[in-house]
């Protein structure tokens, strides 16, 4: 049902089309990602700036909008609980940001590219945030938190893609003529995909805490 | 089960399968609920819900208008209030109440107190006194009307007049206080008063409060009632009530989706 007021009404529909809208940036960033590690596109790092640009402004203009809304409206329940949620999401989608940011960047250097087209869980990584965080925004849309559910328990599997990916690094190490900075960079950008996947997994509980009010953070059984 | 009995282990007033009757129009139906003691009670919901009319039976206010009628039971110190053979004005004295607009008597401030209480008991004029003082800091007032207790009460302010309704309904030492709307005609500042005074009045005694500003109940409040079409949707700690309702009514009325 609508809210009476139809400004508010307003209002919030606008938070969810900027969340959305945010998610989305975020999104392309990491596809971004997936297409440089699987496909060797290029990294134009122009544009993957512009984009971390807007993804800052929007995390700047929504958190002014959710106080906004805080301190005209006073939402309670299922309002209240979005817009403190969607505080949290918008924390975690401009970390993620900050994480494409910093493996987009390093992505330009060849020799850095080459080693990681050589780490399958790396590039499979990226596979799995990729579709968590498209999930995720899908989830957010349609506060659904079946799919949010499903789209947090994906991340176990990018946390094991991670451990892998470090011990095939290492291994290499040790037999490589190799400078060890381009290994120690491919530990750092695994790293970055793995806390992307973390932050989609937050986003994931966020929107669970919304539709349910059941609060999954810091929990390790998770039932649907 | 067990949560059940000590919630009504802990209840001033245990209402059960309470019907109530403008003549032929049923303004409540089949309400259960306890009011705990030394908690505050919220009641919000729709105009016409029921909440003022369940704030009314519970003292028998109703008695006043023929054609009223209530069935079912309140009960108050094992006893049922509702039965005919009960002293309304003893009932009354026990179960206080303050209306939406401040109703002073056009007396001094000091009559004002003392009225009630000579009802109910003879005082010396030094105890009464001291009862009028006790009453007027109990309502947060008498710094402010100390110096003038022989001016009318109708030359408070509205805020100043509510609250001394509030220290005369107190000063007759009662158990529950029933509060319809006690700040609806008020300023903000007179209002946040009011409902600091509430918190503290609720160490003392077990008050009910009807309001229809939602912000208040969830400030004031320990329990929250949502009520609609004489019936109780939902009753909970208010907590629970503000941040994750139960009843897919209740989020609709709280967050502002009502009809």
């Amino acid at each position: 049902m609508q809210h009476t007021s139809r400004q508010f009404e307003n209002e919030m529909e606008a938070l969810r089309q900027r969340v959305l809208d945010m998610g989305a940036l975020a999104g392309t960033q990491l596809t971004r990602i997936q297409d440089a590690l699987t496909q060797s596109t290029l990294v134009l790092t122009e544009e993957v700036m512009r984009t971390e640009q807007a993804i800052n402004t929007e995390h700047t203009e929504i958190y002014a909008l959710c106080t906004r809304i805080v301190a005209l409206r006073q939402p309670t329940a299922d309002d209240l609980r979005y817009v403190l949620a969607t505080i949290h999401i918008i924390s975690d989608i401009e970390r993620i940001g900050d994480e494409c940011k910093k493996v987009l960047t390093k992505l330009t250097d060849p020799a850095i590219a080459a080693m990681l087209a050589s780490v399958p869980e790396i590039t499979s990584m990226a596979a799995i945030t990729c579709n968590m965080m498209q999930r995720a925004i899908a989830a957010f849309a349609r506060q659904d938190a079946i799919n949010a559910l499903d789209t947090l328990r994906m991340d176990s599997r990018v946390d094991a893609d991670y451990a892998a990916a470090i011990a095939r690094v290492s291994k290499r190490l040790d037999h490589s003529k190799q400078v060890a900075g381009v290994f120690i960079e491919c530990a750092f950008i695994a790293r970055s995909i793995e806390r992307c996947g973390d932050h989609v997994k937050n986003v994931a509980e966020e929107i669970v805490a919304i539709v349910r009010g059941e609060d999954l953070r810091h929990r390790s059984n998770i039932t649907p | 089960m067990n949560s059940e009995i000590q919630k009504a282990a802990n209840a001033v007033l245990s209402i059960r399968n309470l019907n109530f009757f403008y003549g032929s129009y049923q303004g409540l139906r089949n309400v259960n609920l306890d009011i705990a003691t030394n908690q505050v009670t919220a009641f919000i919901g729709p105009s016409g819900c029921g909440k003022s009319t369940l704030l009314r039976a519970m003292n028998r206010m109703y008695d006043l208008y023929p054609g009223q009628r209530a069935e079912g039971q309140i009960n108050f110190h094992d006893a049922n209030i509702l039965q005919p053979s009960v002293d309304v004005n003893m009932l009354r004295a026990k179960i206080g109440m303050v209306f939406q607009k401040p109703t002073p008597f056009p007396m001094t401030i000091y009559e004002n107190i003392a009225f009630g209480v000579r009802l109910y008991e003879s005082l010396s004029r030094l105890a009464m006194d001291e009862r009028v003082e006790w009453a007027l800091r109990k309502a947060a007032l008498w710094p402010e009307v100390s110096g003038k207790l022989q001016q009318s009460g109708l030359s408070l302010s509205g805020g100043q007049q509510q609250r001394l309704c509030i220290a005369r309904a107190i000063a007759v030492k009662p158990e529950v206080l029933l509060m319809d709307e006690p700040t609806s005609a008020l300023d903000p500042i007179s209002t946040a008063k009011v409902e600091e005074l509430v918190r503290e009045l609720s160490q003392d005694y077990s008050i009910a409060m009807v309001t229809h500003n939602m912000q208040q109940a969830a400030r004031v409040s320990n329990f929250t009632a949502y009520m609609y079409l004489g019936e109780l949707i939902e009753f909970g700690a208010t907590d629970d009530i503000f941040v994750k309702p139960k009843d897919q009514r209740t989020q609709d009325y709280i967050t502002g989706r009502f009809g």
